[in-house]
């Protein structure tokens, strides 16, 4: 069930009457939980109940941390956790991708050995609620928070529909209290919601699923695309990821503020930024926020030698990559992220003692050009996020570098700067503080037209064939 | 984030509870609805009463012409040629014989992929809004005849529209909720979509889509798709065979009249006679690497059957398959340009022409 298939309208109307017309917190806590289960399980019943059951062993090894006085034992239990959860993150996720790269390895040294693939399902979101389950855990550990007292609770924070298959990765010091918090209706609340879905729709439907169609036959087939038609697909693919998520995140945010709830942004115009630090300030800020708290704090940090720092740097990008997906390109482009964030650490450095060209970098020109450079690296980076081999991103970094002749794009690419147009105008629009100032001085007729049109204009551009949300697979 | 209050700086003055902030949330998400809502209903009356092109744009464009052509035309009786797009691009009214005293006006309605089903919903729409023909040239297609989920085809393309409910119930495939067809019928700006960019935008839509706003933008006054082709080369004619292998020879290799299409064909004779139109059948040419995807036994079961539905209706049925060589086709079934006028003479002459003399005669006898 997708946030923008007719089946979840029915789906969300129903649950969002009954939760509001039900006047006791806790049956509405119950009546999230019971819908969140059927949200999951209707992907797969059996992964529904596996997250159900380590959710409830999750809850009583936090109770067990808690209540331990001895540090080794909650050590111990924090370590069976940790590992638990990892360790069905590894089987469902990366059983198959190790395997084939042992076999693929041995191969390559001349030992033949028979590899026969194992049969499982990946399940949806496994990623997300393992890094929730773990924030929680690692927070427990540390007495940031109390461990949660009531089971129903701390399973909602984990199924919690919204974020439950592609996040944001909600933290729990965040999200247990709204839990525990009785909730009343609002008007201006849902009427936030319905802006966020919205948002999220028209992203989604109109721009990420249209720029697929630019993109995908591209990347499945580059060697018959010419360059011009290569840099669509690119440009096509950056702006389809960028709304594809950020518009999923939208969506859970509008679904969760009619619910009464509030997630975290997980997007703030990350093609705006001017350095690959920023970007990843602003691009997935719950992944990035909790790679930093959870893993490039604990293995030392920006503190210490310059080496350490980049060593901790490329971990996490590393492992960042390995996260996104079970194949080596995510890992190379967790590598290539890695080494931009290292790179601009030196050249940071090198700035800062020359103030010449530190304020020729900090003026207007200068950090239009640092945007655009940043956007050419990202891009740089989707191929190899995108491309399924190696070959095939070699093949799309080669024809955009070197003049190639071949099919142009399937789509007219007029649709393509349209959307970029539109796009730009947007962000110019929110970064300028523009839109927000017309917004709340717009009448309610106006407001209302404008979300009709928004919608009308989501469901016109949307095309045949409806796309899952890229960021399901990880 | 402690809070479950939304606290981003564009939303908070709005989230803040006093009475203004409720009312302008309450009448925005309202008056959103409302003109949702306002909008689908208007659509959906444009599309059924006054715009049918929105639905189905081939057709639009057909109806549209047809009515401009009517309208200048007086009391002049109407003849229309009614099938694929065989016959879209196979006969040119322009060049037909012309009958002598009251000269009818002659348009080819024919449009793309239509079977029996499709032809039987046209006829009704033409019944329930006009013009009404006087004769009807019915072209069979026989791998249609054997298809049997045309049904499904219409109802997915989305052409069928809610005064065509009636004609399609006796139709309706199994396994399509009529719930859900209606759901999906009440959101014209979701079933409708490719017909409105089509109409406003035709750039945005994917090539196969936009070509085929291309291609009837070359139809003719008369009705005839003009695409000026007057040769392919061999490689353009295999990748044309080609496809129509794929598209038809599963159907003709196994040939077997569906029954949903002999119904359609049945109740589209029985409609025309109970309206006194005359109906003369015919096969459009097909080359003969096409006529060999035909299974042995199909010559003696379509003539069979067509000869079945000829004594039932009265109708005639001409088999005009072998009627042009093999180089007159683009694709092995459908005419290039100089061929389809070559063709519509001869079936002009040999066909229309005794058709409507015998029609006209008939009306005399008292």
């Amino acid at each position: 069930m997708l946030f923008c298939e007719a089946k979840f309208v029915a789906f969300f109307t129903l649950l969002f009457i009954l939760y509001w017309s039900l006047p006791w917190h806790r049956a509405r806590v119950y009546l999230l939980l019971g819908a969140s289960f059927y949200f999951y399980a209707s992907w797969n019943t059996w992964l529904a109940l596996l997250i159900c059951v380590s959710t409830t062993i999750d809850f009583f090894l936090a109770k067990g941390i808690e209540a331990a006085s001895n540090p080794r034992l909650r050590k111990l239990l924090l370590l069976i956790n940790i590992l638990g959860n990892l360790g069905l993150l590894c089987y469902f996720k990366y059983a198959n991708f190790f395997l084939d790269s042992l076999h693929q390895a041995l191969q390559a040294a001349g030992i033949h050995a028979g590899f026969h693939p194992l049969e499982v399902i990946l399940p949806v979101g496994i990623s997300f609620y393992t890094f929730e389950a773990i924030n929680y855990m690692v927070d427990v550990y540390r007495c940031h928070i109390k461990a949660e007292r009531c089971l129903p609770h701390f399973m909602l924070f984990i199924l919690f529909f919204p974020h439950l298959v592609a996040g944001p990765i909600v933290r729990a010091r965040d999200f247990l209290p709204q839990i525990a918090r009785r909730k009343r209706f609002s008007w201006p609340r849902l009427h936030l919601g319905v802006q966020f879905f919205l948002m999220g729709l028209v992203k989604k439907m109109a721009i990420a699923d249209r720029m697929a169609q630019f993109a995908d036959p591209v990347f499945a087939d580059p060697s018959s695309y010419r360059t011009g038609a290569i840099w669509v697909a690119v440009i096509a693919y950056a702006l389809q990821i960028y709304c594809d998520f950020s518009g999923y995140t939208d969506m859970a945010l509008g679904t969760a503020h009619m619910l009464g709830y509030k997630l975290a942004l997980n997007f703030n115009m990350p093609y705006l930024s001017a350095n690959i630090s920023e970007f990843w300030r602003r691009w997935h800020i719950s992944l990035s926020s909790w790679l930093r708290d959870y893993l490039f704090i604990p293995l030392g940090g920006s503190r210490g030698s310059t080496w350490l720092v980049c060593r901790n740097l490329m971990i996490t990008m590393t492992l960042g990559g390995l996260w996104h997906g079970a194949n080596w390109t995510f890992v190379v482009w967790g590598i290539f992220h890695g080494l931009l964030l290292v790179l601009h650490r030196f050249v940071r450095a090198f700035c800062k003692t020359r103030p010449l060209l530190d304020s020729v970098l900090q003026s207007l020109p200068g950090t239009a050009f640092r945007c655009a450079l940043t956007f050419l690296c990202v891009c740089v980076g989707w191929v190899f996020f995108r491309a399924t081999t190696f070959g095939a991103a070699w093949e799309v970094l080669s024809r955009m570098v070197l003049a190639s002749d071949g099919l142009g794009s399937e789509l007219h690419s007029v649709g393509l700067w349209y959307t970029v147009l539109v796009v730009a105008l947007c962000h110019w629009a929110a970064a300028s503080g523009w839109w927000q100032r017309i917004v709340v001085r717009m009448p309610a007729i106006s407001l209302g037209c404008a979300y009709s049109m928004a919608l009308t204009l989501a469901l016109v551009l949307a095309p045949p064939t409806g796309k899952t949300f890229i960021y399901f697979q990880f | 984030m402690s809070s479950d209050r939304p606290s981003s700086p564009s939303h908070r003055g709005q989230v803040r509870g006093s009475r203004a902030y409720i009312s302008r949330a309450r009448l925005a998400l309202g008056y959103c609805l409302a003109l949702f809502a306002g909008s689908q209903l208007l659509l959906i009356a444009l599309t059924e009463r006054w715009m049918p092109g929105l639905r189905d744009p081939e057709y639009g464009v057909k109806q549209a012409q047809l009515n401009a052509r009517l309208s200048g035309a007086g009391e002049r009786p109407l003849v229309l040629f009614m099938g694929t797009s065989r016959t879209l691009s196979g006969i040119d009214p322009a060049v037909l014989p012309v009958l002598s005293g009251q000269a009818p006006l002659v348009y080819n309605f024919a449009h793309s992929g239509a079977g029996p089903l499709h032809q039987l919903v046209y006829l009704r729409r033409l019944l329930q809004t006009g013009p009404r023909p006087t004769h009807i040239f019915l072209e069979m297609i026989p791998a249609l005849l054997c298809h049997h989920r045309e049904a499904r085809d219409l109802l997915d393309q989305g052409h069928a529209g809610w005064r065509d409910w009636g004609t399609l119930s006796d139709y309706w495939p199994e396994d399509r909720s009529r719930a859900a067809w209606c759901a999906e019928n009440l959101v014209p700006c979701v079933s409708q979509r490719f017909s409105l960019l089509g109409q406003v935008k035709p750039r945005l839509l994917s090539k196969p889509q936009r070509n085929q706003w291309i291609v009837w933008s070359w139809i003719d006054r008369g009705g005839f798709l003009n695409e000026r082709r007057n040769a392919v080369s061999p490689a353009e004619y295999e990748q044309g065979l080609k496809h129509a292998h794929e598209e038809y020879a599963w159907l003709l290799n196994r040939f077997r009249i569906s029954p949903v299409a002999d119904r359609a064909l049945r109740e589209f004779l029985a409609v025309a006679r109970e309206q006194a139109i005359p109906v003369t059948l015919y096969l459009m040419p097909e080359a003969s690497r096409f006529r060999a995807w035909y299974a042995p036994h199909a010559e003696a079961a379509l003539r069979g059957y067509l000869d079945g539905v000829s004594r039932e209706f009265g109708t005639t049925v001409v088999d005009a398959r072998l009627w042009v060589d093999d180089g007159g086709f683009a694709d092995g079934h459908h005419l290039l340009t100089p061929a389809a006028r070559d063709f519509s003479r001869r079936f002009g002459r040999e066909v229309f022409l005794p058709a409507l003399e015998r029609t006209v005669a008939h009306r005399r006898v008292p």
